[in-house]
């Protein structure tokens, strides 16, 4: 005796979204055979968002080397993950080969490790003629003019990250990516960073920073046609404490509302944090704050309450306030409370 | 597009972040709510803003249950005032939603009211219920055979024999 058969009733989408939290390999042979219906979510669900790595990678992409195979067009999320290996170039080439067939794929990623990155340009498996039109592009392929040149081919991307060494010369069109929103980055200098950032409408940056750049490339996020509400910051040294960037950060983007500074080379303690109080009067609308440092271990969630609730004094557009021990803060009846 | 109804102001004060919201359901059970507390839902937001643009205030007509509204709202009000990024428009991300304590046991009914609530949430926007409701349902189903997975979804095997035997020809052609 079956149930009232509500699951079926529900729209594909959620059907979709429920096989998502699925576990490949050890729910998905037993779900294929479910039914028909429940077989096409599965395989669209499999094929969806691919994720594969190393000799997984190479098996699937050898098995949809054929053009015309229907999964090609189920695809529409693809990661291929070689951090952990020295890539051959004939796996370069095959993923060259498969990539064209993917009419359908929106969200690309195609890691490498840090050698390949550092000693091999293999952006040149991006097709600059591709039938596809990538909303997300994720790579760390080391920058080069024909990964400029793919950006160029690429207007629909909203969200880019590039992970790559920045040693090659690197020229993208002003006219290139004209609706990026987010753009994340590891290793650009602060001219790559201008190149990028200017005149397009970015909401979003991530980036890396050093003290010597650290200047040029704050000011480098001015030049988008929007102001950029998000901004996360990996700081990769410790010459100076973070807090210090607060000055510039509020006179170059004032609208900031979520800022992310994570520094965990740099140790802090609660005399730093309190002293960094009124620098934060300078956000008007700052309403996301996290500040992770390798903190003073001496110091409790009780000294950290005292920090969020003096941060929240000096800017009180603030919702969430998370330190370095890690935890969320937020108001909550009148007063700064843990999540 | 939901039906909406004019209302009286003096049923709906308007007046500074603690407006309220009437919201009927299918039952017509009438509840007022806070409107803060509902800005969580992206339907709800855009109502609101479609009132603001109009200057009128309406009720907000929803199709399903006051049981069902009402279990939302306690979700909402939960989660009052806290940042859960599957929620923010600006960054929400595509994918799964992470695990909440919290979550799991709110949603700890039974296999009829999880979907009754799943449904309430696609239909209100809510990212994050939808997640994990999402994550709930997969969790009946983990770990089962396919014919208790045909128990627990409601279902029957219309599979032929032959394609019961090799069904993964039917998705690669």
């Amino acid at each position: 005796m079956r149930g009232p058969g509500l699951v079926p009733s529900l729209p594909p989408e959620l059907l979709s979204h429920i096989a998502s939290y699925l576990q490949w390999p050890e729910d998905f042979p037993a779900f294929l055979l479910v039914n028909s219906h429940f077989h096409a979510i599965a395989t669209r669900t499999l094929y969806h968002t691919v994720y594969v790595n190393s000799a997984r990678a190479v098996r699937l992409l050898r098995s949809i080397d054929v053009p015309g195979d229907r999964r090609h067009n189920l695809i529409t999320s693809l990661t291929l993950n070689f951090t952990k290996n020295r890539v051959l170039k004939q796996l370069d080439l095959l993923v060259q080969r498969v990539l064209p067939h993917l009419k359908k794929l929106k969200a690309l990623t195609f890691e490498v490790s840090s050698y390949d990155s550092a000693w091999r340009g293999q952006a040149w498996v991006f097709p600059l003629d591709a039938p596809f039109h990538l909303r997300s592009l994720t790579t760390s392929a080391r920058f080069s003019t024909h990964l400029s040149a793919f950006l160029e081919s690429q207007p629909e991307i909203l969200d880019l990250s590039l992970r790559g060494f920045a040693t090659e010369p690197f020229n993208l069109d002003q006219a290139a990516l004209p609706h990026l929103r987010s753009f994340r980055s590891v290793h650009s200098s602060p001219q790559v960073l201008a190149q990028i950032v200017t005149a397009r409408p970015l909401k979003s940056v991530s980036i890396t920073l050093i003290a010597e750049d650290a200047v040029n490339a704050l000011g480098s996020l001015a030049l988008s046609s929007t102001p950029i509400k998000r901004l996360t910051i990996l700081i990769i040294d410790a010459s100076a404490p973070a807090t210090e960037l607060f000055p510039q950060l509020a006179a170059t983007l004032p609208q900031l509302e979520a800022l992310h500074i994570v520094a965990l080379v740099q140790t802090y303690d609660l005399d730093i944090m309190h002293a960094a109080t009124p620098l934060l009067a300078a956000f008007p609308g700052l309403r996301y704050l996290t500040f992770m440092a390798s903190g003073d271990p001496a110091y409790d969630l009780g000294d950290e309450a005292g920090v969020a609730t003096d941060w929240a004094t000096a800017c009180p557009s603030l919702r969430t306030i998370i330190l370095p021990k890690g935890k969320m803060w937020f108001r909550k009846e009148g007063i700064w409370a843990v999540s | 597009m939901p039906t909406i109804v004019s209302v009286d102001d003096s049923t709906v004060p308007g007046e500074g972040s603690s407006r309220l919201l009437l919201l009927v359901s299918s039952d017509n059970k009438h509840i007022v709510v806070e409107e803060d507390i509902m800005s969580r839902s992206r339907f709800i937001s855009k109502q609101v803003e479609g009132f603001e643009a109009t200057s009128q205030r309406h009720a907000i007509l929803l199709p399903f249950s006051s049981f069902v509204l009402n279990k939302v709202i306690e979700y909402c009000s939960h989660y009052r005032g806290y940042y859960l990024l599957e929620d923010d428009p600006d960054a929400a991300p595509p994918g799964r939603s992470p695990v909440r304590e919290w979550d799991q046991e709110f949603l700890d009914v039974d296999r009829n009211m999880l979907l009754r609530i799943i449904k309430a949430a696609h239909y209100l926007e809510i990212k994050s219920l939808v997640g994990s409701c999402a994550r709930a349902i997969a969790d009946m189903i983990r770990g089962k055979t396919t014919e208790e997975m045909r128990e627990i979804l409601g279902v029957e095997n219309d599979f032929t024999p032959e394609e019961e035997h090799s069904p993964s020809s039917k998705c690669t052609g």
